[in-house]
Parts: C-alpha cells; sequence; structure tokens
C-alpha cells in the first residue's frame, strides 16, 4: 500500500478505512516539554513554546499526532479558580479555594471569552502555531481542556462535589452541570476556528474510580453526548477522554456519538471494541507507567503487540492509556512508536483481520 | 432504648442525622462506647469498605460514610472513660513532594480512621525531611505514601531511603499507592506493602501488623 502522511493515516482511520499503518498518537505533552529541553512552568502560559515543544517531539520521534493539552486547570482558570502554578508539574486548580462556595453561585458565574479569559489564548495560540508548522503532514489535536463533569468537581471542589451528588437536588446539579457544559463548548469549538484537526475534553472524574456507572449515567453522559453532538455538529471531530477503568461505562461512552473515546490501561479494549459502534475510533491504551516509565522497550513492545492483537486494528488510534510522564525513558517511547508500525503494518492488520 | 443497628445502618448507608441521633441516646443510657465503637461503627466502616471493594460503592458513598461515622465519634470522644479511644494502630500517610493530588489519599486516610486506626494525615507535597521529622515525633507503625504522577512516584524512593539513611527503616512498615504504583514497584523500591484501593490498604495495613 502506499504510503500515507501522518494526517492521512489518522483521517483513514476516522474515515473507516484501513491505513498504510496504525497512527500512533501518545499523550506526550509533558514529555514533548521535556524533550524539547524546557519546563512545563516555563511552557504553560506561552503558547508559542508549547506548539515549539511538539514541534521538536515530533520532528524527534515522528509519531502520527500531537495533543495540544497544557493541564487540567485552564478552564476552571478561565472562569475563577485560582491555580497553582509550579515549575516541573503541570499547573493544577486549587480545590481548598473552591468557586462555588455555594451551587448556587453558578447562576452568577461568566461565560469566558477564547481571546481574554484566563490562558485559553495560549492554547489556542498553540493549535495554530502548531497546524501552521507541520499540520499539513501531521493531525493536530487540539484538546479543550476539561468536560462537564470534571469542570463540576473542579469549580466546587471534587470532594464536595462527590457529596454533593447525594444530598443536594438533581435539578441544581444538573444547572451545574449545563454551564459547565456551556464554558467546554466555547473552548472546544474555538479550538476548531484555531485549526484542529480534533478537539477532546477529559471527563475523567466521571469515571468509575470515582463514581459509579449509575452515577455516570445519571449526571455526566448528558451533558457529554449534548457537546459531542453539537462540536461535531460544528465541523470538527469530538474526542472524549476518561482515564482509570471505564470498563463500566464503555458502552454508554460510545452512545455519546463522539467519533473517539481516549481510554485507559484498565479497559479491556477487545470487549470494548464490540460494545461500541464500529465507527468509533478507539484511542488507547498503553498503561503509562508500566511498561512506558519503569518498563524495559522488550515490555513496551509486548504491551503493543498485545494491544493491536486485541483490537486487530479496527478503528484504533494507538495512545498511552494517560498523559505519560516526562520521566518516561526516550528508549521505551521509541520502543512504543517502533511497535505500533511493526505490529501495526496493513500487512499484519490484514492478517489478524483474516484469521 | 439506643438502636444500635440503626447506627451501623446510617454509617454505612451515608446519612449523619439519625447516626448522631442514635449517639446521643447511647451518650444518655451512659453504654460502653468502646465497644460499640468496635462492635457497630467499625464494622459498618469495614462493611462500606468491602462493597467499595466489590464496585458495589463508590467515592460519594464513602465519603458519605466517612462523614456519619466523624459526626457520630466526635461526639462520643468526650464520654470515653480512657484517655482516648483504643486504636490498633498508628499511621502517617501523605503525598509525595511534587504532587499536590489529595482526594485518594483522604479516602484511605477515612478509612484507617473509621476502621481503628490512629491517623496523623500530613497533608500534599510532602518533603523526605518532613515524612521523616513526622515519623521520629509521632512513631507510627506504619508510614503510608501516595503519588498520582509517574514523576512523583520515584520519590517515594527517596523517601524510603532518607529513612534508612536516618536508621528508621526498620522501625515503620511503608505502604505506597496511587494510580501509577504497582505491585512490582513497591518491591523495587523496598516498600512492605501495595494495595489498589482503600479497603485492600485496611486489610494490607492489618497484615503488616499482624491484626486478625
Amino acid at each position: 500500500m502506499k504510503e500515507m502522511t501522518s494526517l492521512q493515516r489518522c483521517m483513514a482511520v476516522l474515515n473507516g478505512e484501513i491505513p498504510d499503518r496504525l497512527p500512533i498518537i501518545p499523550q506526550s505533552f509533558m514529555l514533548a516539554v521535556e524533550t524539547a529541553g524546557m519546563k512545563i512552568g516555563d511552557v504553560n502560559k506561552n503558547g508559542r513554546k508549547m506548539a515549539q515543544a511538539h514541534i521538536i517531539s515530533q520532528e524527534k520521534y515522528g509519531y502520527d499526532g500531537c495533543v495540544i493539552d497544557f493541564d487540567d486547570a485552564t478552564i476552571a482558570e478561565a472562569v475563577g479558580a485560582k491555580v497553582i502554578f509550579r515549575e516541573d508539574e503541570p499547573a493544577t486548580v486549587d480545590e481548598g479555594c473552591p468557586v462555588l462556595k455555594d451551587l448556587r453561585d453558578v447562576y452568577d458565574m461568566p461565560i469566558p471569552d477564547p481571546m481574554k479569559s484566563g490562558r485559553l489564548c495560549e492554547w489556542l495560540e498553540a493549535t495554530r502555531t502548531l497546524v501552521d508548522a507541520i499540520g499539513n503532514d501531521v493531525f493536530v489535536m487540539g484538546r479543550a481542556d476539561q468536560g462537564p463533569f470534571s469542570i463540576a468537581c473542579l469549580l466546587r471542589g471534587t470532594t464536595q462535589f462527590m457529596m454533593d451528588l447525594l444530598t443536594e437536588d438533581k435539578a441544581l446539579i444538573d444547572d451545574v452541570l449545563e454551564y459547565c457544559r456551556q464554558i467546554s463548548v466555547v473552548f472546544a469549538k474555538a479550538q476548531k476556528d484555531a485549526g484542529a484537526h480534533a478537539t477532546s475534553i477529559g471527563d475523567a472524574f466521571a469515571g468509575p474510580n470515582l463514581v459509579s456507572p449509575d452515577m455516570y449515567r445519571q449526571f455526566a453522559l448528558e451533558p457529554e453526548k449534548k457537546m459531542a453532538e453539537e462540536i461535531q455538529a460544528y465541523g470538527i471531530p469530538f474526542s472524549i477522554h476518561i482515564c482509570g477503568n471505564t470498563n463500566g461505562i464503555i458502552k454508554d461512552m460510545g452512545t455519546t456519538g463522539a467519533r473517539i473515546l481516549e481510554v485507559d490501561w484498565m479497559l479491556d479494549i477487545a470487549e470494548a471494541r464490540k460494545l461500541v459502534p464500529d465507527d468509533t475510533v478507539l484511542m488507547g491504551n498503553i498503561d503509562p507507567s508500566f511498561p512506558l516509565v519503569i518498563g524495559t522497550p522488550s515490555d513496551v513492545d509486548t504491551a503493543v503487540r498485545n494491544l493491536i492483537e486485541a483490537t486487530k486494528g479496527r478503528g484504533h488510534i494507538v495512545s498511552s492509556g494517560c498523559a505519560m510522564g516526562r520521566n518516561t525513558p526516550p528508549e521505551n517511547f521509541k520502543a512504543f512508536i517502533a511497535a505500533a508500525r511493526k505490529y501495526g503494518s496493513y500487512e499484519e492488520i490484514m492478517r489478524l483481520q483474516n484469521k | 432504648m439506643a438502636e444500635l443497628d440503626k447506627l451501623f445502618d446510617s454509617i454505612v448507608a451515608g446519612k449523619l442525622e439519625p447516626a448522631v441521633e442514635v449517639t446521643g441516646q447511647i451518650i444518655e443510657e451512659r453504654l460502653d462506647i468502646q465497644l460499640i465503637i468496635n462492635n457497630y461503627m467499625i464494622k459498618a466502616m469495614e462493611e462500606i469498605g468491602d462493597r467499595f471493594q466489590r464496585q458495589q460503592a463508590y467515592v460519594p458513598e464513602l465519603l458519605m460514610a466517612a462523614r456519619a461515622m466523624k459526626g457520630s465519634l466526635d461526639l462520643l470522644k468526650p464520654h470515653m472513660k480512657g484517655e482516648k479511644a483504643a486504636t490498633i494502630g498508628k499511621i502517617v500517610i501523605g503525598t509525595v513532594f511534587g504532587d499536590l493530588h489529595d482526594i485518594g489519599k483522604n479516602l484511605v486516610a477515612s478509612m484507617f480512621e473509621g476502621c481503628g486506626f490512629e491517623v496523623v494525615n500530613v497533608g500534599v507535597n510532602i518533603s523526605a525531611a518532613k515524612f521523616i521529622e513526622t515519623v521520629k515525633q509521632e512513631k507510627p507503625d506504619i508510614l503510608c505514601l501516595s503519588a498520582l504522577l509517574t514523576t512523583t512516584m520515584s520519590y517515594m524512593k527517596v523517601v524510603i531511603e532518607e529513612l534508612e539513611k536516618e536508621g528508621l527503616r526498620n522501625q515503620v512498615k511503608i505502604m505506597v499507592g496511587g494510580a501509577p504504583v504497582n505491585d512490582l514497584f513497591a518491591r523495587q523500591i523496598g516498600a512492605d506493602g501495595y494495595s489498589n484501593n482503600a479497603n485492600a490498604a485496611v486489610i494490607k495495613a492489618k497484615e503488616l501488623l499482624c491484626i486478625a
């Protein structure tokens, strides 16, 4: 088969075709910053530097797509949350000083302006710069930070919001989630306007590591579904990232209609492939800890081989299950990409699918 | 008569008001508080912990149970005969340097507390020096280290090495936990135990201290 560009490869998977080889899009913003010899603290207030880090790292390792991500604090910050910045680790929301001291405060909350509020413009600058530089050939996923449920946790304080779910009126909680959905939509649409090939949200707080599948269906699913519809109608594939153990909700996640689901290592991906629609792309799911940080290149190779055998390359973008640590050994990162090429070649995929 | 089964049920269901109501009756009727803590309240936390491990309860339910337990315990404490409640062991717990995650760590801490341990929760972003100082001061049976990042989990090793240098390593058991941590890593850095959820942490701690 004729060799494709990275972008063609990713689009082929999104279009339900078999690419020349499976694309690999690692969740590697922290590693990209490290590879570029920068510190996250210098980069996370400067979109051009963030783009530069991705350009250097992508050129060095040759993977097929970049996920633009700075931290999980940006949307919350844009509507007033206090954020803790550090040199070596991503910024985080200071949940000890919640924005929503009472859930009813949500009715007075602002809608952010992508050009002016917090660091939204820096993320968008990163997208624009990256698309200009390598976007003709490489897939650019401009993440829109957090999804509705996770934003609610960050604005209210996760521990308190968890208890609110059991004690407050459903209608009030739905109003909070609807506000969070609206601000998330603003950012996701701005990512399309900035030229991103796809956009995504992280909604990990809605996963079974924190709340039950019933609660996911009761509170998180509808806002995600509504958001997926709205963003995809705006003309850009939408992706939902929920890390942790999502076996109990993967089928529901498939009903959101999101074109891509980013899934973590605890998910049985062979089973998941049967539970979500055929045209939903699964992106994942190598464990960022073992083998990527504390394993050997040979451990990485084995994990990728098992992964591709599990999906048979059907609607699959190879990735890490969650963000890769900056301390991932370069030889493991190289092995990750090499293994995706080796076991994800067109010939291998045809062999697996005809077996 | 105080309805002790209602106390058990209220804690399991995470309902503070009825738990407090029964607690008031217990105090009024001058019942054996230590016995009630052991036979009803700790049992209730063990029940919710077990449900958590079996994925029949999740973080919201566990937090509500811990809140009901604590509400009741705070009322009982001033009425106890001895100086303080009998504990089955002392635990110091904290998230390591560079890491600000505290939800999981706090959950584990409240399960320990609810199951009869004395817990000193030192917070997040804790340096090896601070852990050492706390171990010297509090003399815990177990030190629990938490990390949620692949970068900060390597700091657990630093803490263990520093404890060794100070000659404190043999005086305390060490348990580690957090999303990127696994059993293999725990053994590699010389920890005594690892668990992947709050209930298993309690079981592991009892195992390390040989408590049936």
